[in-house]
């Protein structure tokens, strides 16, 4: 057991110091791996901000619920209190008769002749801003707020919020798409960084090699290596993305007051901080592995046709 | 411990290195293979190690075919031998005791008794004071004496060797001879050893072969 922490120890303190002995050039390749893995973490990371998507969407479907006409205070309340406990439900507002009238004498040409309706034809209504956006899940919240007591009619542009839905998907997909374009990017240059170490070391591994090393010895200090450019660079991208969100945020804060919406994103949950360096690590050691493997079959293949 | 049948080695078509080579070596031998320059000595003890497949023949190590081995037990079983190259391969970022003490670390051994293990080496070789010295640090003796120390710090029972005096002034020739003398006659250390002449000062060798135009021939033992 000792003989194997020592093992690991001592690949582990080469692959520092291979970092260490090329500071300018580890900088600079931490750098590019950390940009490569911004962009797509921060699209993965968009592709979850189902409000910021909501905010960000011009038309957004809305409800109207139009109580009877009869409707009495109380069935008013009880709808009021449904819409306020319905987690569906992102906000709404209460207008009364009286307050839809105020509104329409306000608009040009219908002031005169509003004025000559004696008892006021308008319901009280609700106007409801859904939390999903989806059309079934729209229709879904439509079908059950019409079985509320005294409830007139629930009006839904349903083509509407489907097109919509289209275009948000299609946002996503594009999303999606790019991230892992970035992503293959990121893979190609840490391959790239990685068997440019392996190369440099070509001679090394030759000499392990013909001393009897193991290709799982040999292998060792690059997987390190690789293990630590992907962690290292994963902080690095978190830090700048962690910037980036909050340079936008400060922005985003102003224009969302002015446009009466919520345009800012949320910072970085536990679960992405935790995943981003885990899953570059595990990529990193994956493209350490194939190419050192590559450079032991290399030497191996020297062996097989006489040229070592 | 090896055996060699009618091992051929060729480079280009139609002009072998080495032909139909046939010999064998017992344990606690001392062979000298001698040889002008380019004449296949190292490609000869190349194929022993394993490092070269042979275009015909067959060579066995330790009862082992060689060429029906893979790559990794080959390396493996190179691990048990103690091996001197012509020139000088070190690890260039291991210090000098790191580099002596590499095959022992292969061997699982670890911590102190490694370092202890291999600054004997060293101290053995008159370079224990250069221990934490980088290989770019070493004079090309400095380093020769290293792989001599690095074959033999695992207290192998087979030493090949190519050319292992050739760089070295008289008096460390003479150094590492005596220390190759000394654990052949403790017992069990077989010494395969090739050198461009044949050294007649050294009377231990039980084998001397001259090696010309591919093939192995036997030299009379010079008689003290």
């Amino acid at each position: 057991m000792r003989a194997w922490i020592d093992a690991h120890h001592k690949a582990w303190r080469w692959s520092w110091g291979q970092l260490w002995h090329t500071p300018w050039g580890t900088l600079m390749a931490l750098f590019i791996l950390a940009f490569q893995l911004t962009l797509p973490a921060l699209l993965v990371h968009l592709q979850r901000q189902e409000s910021w998507w909501n905010a960000v969407s011009a038309q957004r479907p809305h409800l109207t619920l139009y109580m009877q006409l009869e409707a009495h205070d109380d069935a008013i309340q009880s709808v009021w209190h449904t819409l306020a406990a319905d987690t569906e439900v992102q906000s709404f507002q209460s207008i009364s008769p009286q307050e839809a009238l105020e509104q329409m004498k306000r608009l040009p040409g219908l002031a005169t002749s509003l004025q000559n309706l004696a008892p006021n034809p308008l319901p009280h209504t609700f106007v409801i801003l859904p939390r999903a956006l989806a059309p079934e899940a729209l229709i879904a919240l439509q079908q059950r707020l019409t079985r509320e007591p005294q409830v007139a009619q629930v009006k839904l542009d349903q083509q509407g919020a489907r097109r919509l839905a289209g275009l948000l998907r299609f946002g996503h997909n594009l999303a999606r798409l790019l991230a892992l374009l970035w992503l293959l990017a990121s893979t190609f240059i840490v391959f790239h960084l990685v068997r440019e170490q392996v190369q440099q070391q070509q001679q090394e591994i030759r000499i392990s090699h013909w001393i009897g090393a193991s290709a799982r010895t040999i292998r060792r200090p690059f997987l390190y290596l690789g293990t630590l450019l992907g962690v290292q660079s994963a902080l690095l991208a978190l830090g700048m993305l962690s910037a980036l969100i909050q340079l936008y945020n400060r922005t985003a804060e102003d224009l969302s007051r002015l446009l009466d919406t919520d345009l800012t994103l949320a910072t970085l949950t536990l679960p992405e901080i935790l995943l981003l360096p885990l899953a570059t690590a595990l990529l990193c050691w994956l493209v350490a592995w194939i190419s050192s493997t590559w450079a032991i079959a290399r030497v191996e293949q020297e062996e097989a046709n006489g040229t070592s | 411990m090896i055996r060699l049948e009618a091992l051929t080695k060729g480079f280009a078509p139609g002009c072998p290195t080495l032909q139909g080579i046939d010999l064998e070596i017992e344990s606690n031998a001392w062979v000298l293979i001698s040889g002008g320059s380019g004449c296949g000595k190292t490609t000869l003890l190349h194929l022993m190690m394993g490092l070269d497949q042979p275009s015909g023949g067959k060579v066995f190590l330790h009862h082992q075919h060689l060429g029906r081995l893979s790559a990794q037990a080959r390396a493996r079983l190179r691990a048990n031998i103690g091996l001197i190259f012509q020139q000088p391969h070190l690890l260039q970022r291991r210090s000098l005791w790191e580099n002596v003490a590499f095959p022992l670390e292969l061997a699982g051994q670890f911590g102190r008794t490694l370092r202890q293990r291999a600054l004997e080496s060293l101290e053995q070789l008159g370079l224990g004071a250069r221990a934490q010295a980088l290989p770019a640090q070493l004079s090309s003796t400095e380093r020769q004496l290293a792989c001599v120390a690095r074959a033999l710090i695992t207290r192998p029972s087979l030493i090949l060797a190519d050319e292992p005096l050739e760089r070295l002034d008289p008096q460390n020739a003479t150094l590492v001879t005596d220390l190759l003398r000394s654990r052949h006659h403790a017992g069990g250390l077989t010494i395969v050893q090739t050198c461009s002449q044949s050294p007649t000062t050294l009377s231990d060798a039980t084998a001397r072969y001259t090696l010309c135009a591919g093939q192995l021939a036997p030299c009379a033992l010079p008689e003290y």
